[in-house]
């Protein structure tokens, strides 16, 4: 049986990208419906562990923090630290980061999401048809156990990181072979840490432990890039692994098959390591894998093919758009191995500008685009995709949905359409609590 | 003068080291795999953690130290003094070899040197 529902805003996918963007579209006034997948929202801050906010603030030589995106990106870290989520920016190397814990970040996520007026979430679901007609997209599908549900929205946000709704709508999309694509982190929680035991330099012994033991062939070659940090918990830490895919299998983050060898050979990696932390490594020695994430942390797929592309040499430079919406700040940090990050900093540490024109799928006036698929190119995505600037770029596409919906601004200008997100930006950020009451 | 090692990578044996041939290597392995983009004439006084390089990539720096050099450093010296600029990992890494604790590990490259051995085989 399909019922059918209307709405104004649809948006696909809860992850920063889709809650921010659905939270601009309803606090506009617009009746916007979110639907994702997992039972939570915050898409890869949550189902994933990824357990810092990057792309807050702005590449800056002096100590302190500045936000970079002051709105809905600004709130979420305001409500994190509120909420005990997050104790604050840390300077990590050159970058600021918000690292946060992540059941307290999909709690923010509940939170906002609750008090949203016009906006109505749907957790354990994904849309999985989509038709377009003369240019737009008329109706999606959503699926959630069985039951479907016809959706006919004014405006459509592709905020699934996947650019599933345009790949759906046959809009353009584009994707880098497997070889290059960005490997995905397999993060989980391990409990039973001692108070300590990677603090400070104990950090880079460990470290060296676990790559000795590679080298040695007692730990399996995949944990080389390893990488543990302190949780704010006592007793725990996060371990995070970058995944080579297992021998004889391509890297496919769209194929099924690929990815349960993918999430296996995680979790094979991740009790691999914490069974050796236990046996060989002071402070350990009461060490279990103490949760899994909901899913391995893909962090490149498909991008969406849109009326602007933000290209590599734009991050190189700290470009700027007449149809800018966002700043991009994080580094272009290229984890095409699994042994860990290669990055690129931006000339004298300029944010780049993310234009409307990229949150725009080519062909189909009425679908935005937010977060990791945006259209960019391979190694610009590399920057663009941290969840900082995803809550930015999601921000912006809710902004330029609700008004298009509102039919406030003509959807083919888009000059005139990002100059009113702008606008409508700022107007919020001067009284934030108005704003949040959707007045 | 250079041998491959197993995985294919340029092992150097660190008899043969100058200080300012050392910290040119190192600032190869740091552009290589670490940082994009800096130049020959970075700095070797200049921080490391300033530059951009977070703990992480201090710890991936170790590994290619190791895995370039053959040496093997001890717990000791994983500290973040050494590694706070590449003179001072240079000296570290000296230091260690003075003391005899350089193995000349010909047979334990790493996957992770694999591209740094293909480019700096060829030109040396």
């Amino acid at each position: 049986m399909t019922s059918r529902l209307r709405c104004d805003v649809l948006v696909a996918g809860g992850g920063s990208a889709g809650i921010a963007a659905a939270v601009a579209a309803a606090r506009s006034g617009a009746r916007t419906l979110l639907v994702e997948w997992h039972g939570t929202l915050g898409g890869m801050a949550t189902a994933a562990l990824v357990h810092s906010v990057c792309g807050l603030y702005l590449l800056r030589e002096e100590p302190g923090a500045v936000e970079a995106n002051p709105g809905f990106a600004s709130e979420v870290a305001a409500r994190l630290v509120a909420s005990g989520g997050a104790a604050g920016p840390v300077r990590m190397g050159r970058v600021d980061v918000l690292p946060h814990r992540p059941p307290l970040f999909a709690r923010v996520m509940d939170e906002v999401a609750r008090e949203t007026a016009n906006l109505e979430p749907w957790l354990q679901a994904a849309v999985i048809g989509v038709r377009a007609t003369t240019g737009r997209i008329s109706t999606a599908e959503v699926f959630c156990r069985g039951t479907r549900t016809e959706i006919e929205p004014v405006v459509v946000v592709d905020a699934t990181g996947d650019a599933t709704l345009a790949a759906l709508a046959g809009a353009g999309v584009e994707m880098e072979d497997g070889s290059r694509l960005q490997r995905p982190a397999y993060v989980v929680l391990l409990g039973g840490v001692a108070d300590g035991a990677l603090d400070g330099d104990e950090r880079l012994r460990v470290a060296h432990r676990i790559t000795s033991a590679v080298r040695a062939g007692t730990l399996p070659d995949g944990v080389r890039g390893a990488s543990l940090r302190a949780s704010h918990e006592p007793g725990e830490a996060y371990s995070t692994i970058d995944l080579e895919p297992p021998a004889g299998i391509a890297y496919d983050p769209l194929d099924a098959r690929c990815l349960a060898a993918l999430e296996m050979h995680g979790r094979d990696l991740a009790f691999a390591l914490a069974d050796f932390l236990r046996a060989q490594v002071d402070g350990f020695a009461a060490c279990t894998v103490a949760a899994l994430p909901a899913r391995a942390g893909v962090r490149e797929s498909r991008r969406v093919v849109g009326e602007r592309r933000v290209e590599t040499a734009d991050v190189e430079s700290g470009a700027t758009f007449p149809d800018a919406v966002a700043l991009a700040t994080w580094p272009i940090e290229l984890r095409e191995q699994a042994s860990g990050p290669r990055l690129r900093y931006p000339r004298d540490g300029r944010p780049t500008e993310v234009p409307l024109g990229a949150l725009r799928a080519r062909g189909l006036a009425n679908l935005f685009v937010a977060g990791r698929c945006i259209a960019a190119s391979h190694e610009a995505q590399a920057s663009l995709r941290v969840i900082g600037t995803c809550l930015a770029t999601g921000e912006a596409a809710g902004l330029a949905a609700a008004l298009v919906a509102n039919g406030a601004v003509v959807p083919d200008d888009t000059l005139a359409l990002a100059a009113a997100v702008r606008a409508e930006r700022e107007r919020r950020a001067a009284s934030p609590h108005a704003a949040r009451r959707g007045a | 003068m250079f041998h491959q090692s197993d995985s294919g990578m340029t092992v150097e044996p660190t008899a043969t080291l100058d200080p300012s041939r050392l910290e040119r290597e190192l600032l190869r392995l740091v552009r290589d795999h670490l940082l994009d983009g800096i130049d020959g004439d970075f700095d070797v006084l200049a921080s490391l953690p300033d530059a951009g390089l977070d703990s992480m990539a201090i710890m991936q720096l170790l590994l290619l130290v190791e895995d370039r050099f053959g040496v093997w450093l001890p717990e000791e010296d994983l500290t973040r003094e050494n590694f706070a600029c590449i003179r001072s990992l240079a000296l570290a890494v000296i230091r260690r070899h003075a003391a005899g604790g350089a193995d000349l590990g010909g047979e334990r490259g790493g996957k992770s040197g694999e591209k740094s051995g293909e480019k700096s085989g060829g030109e040396n």
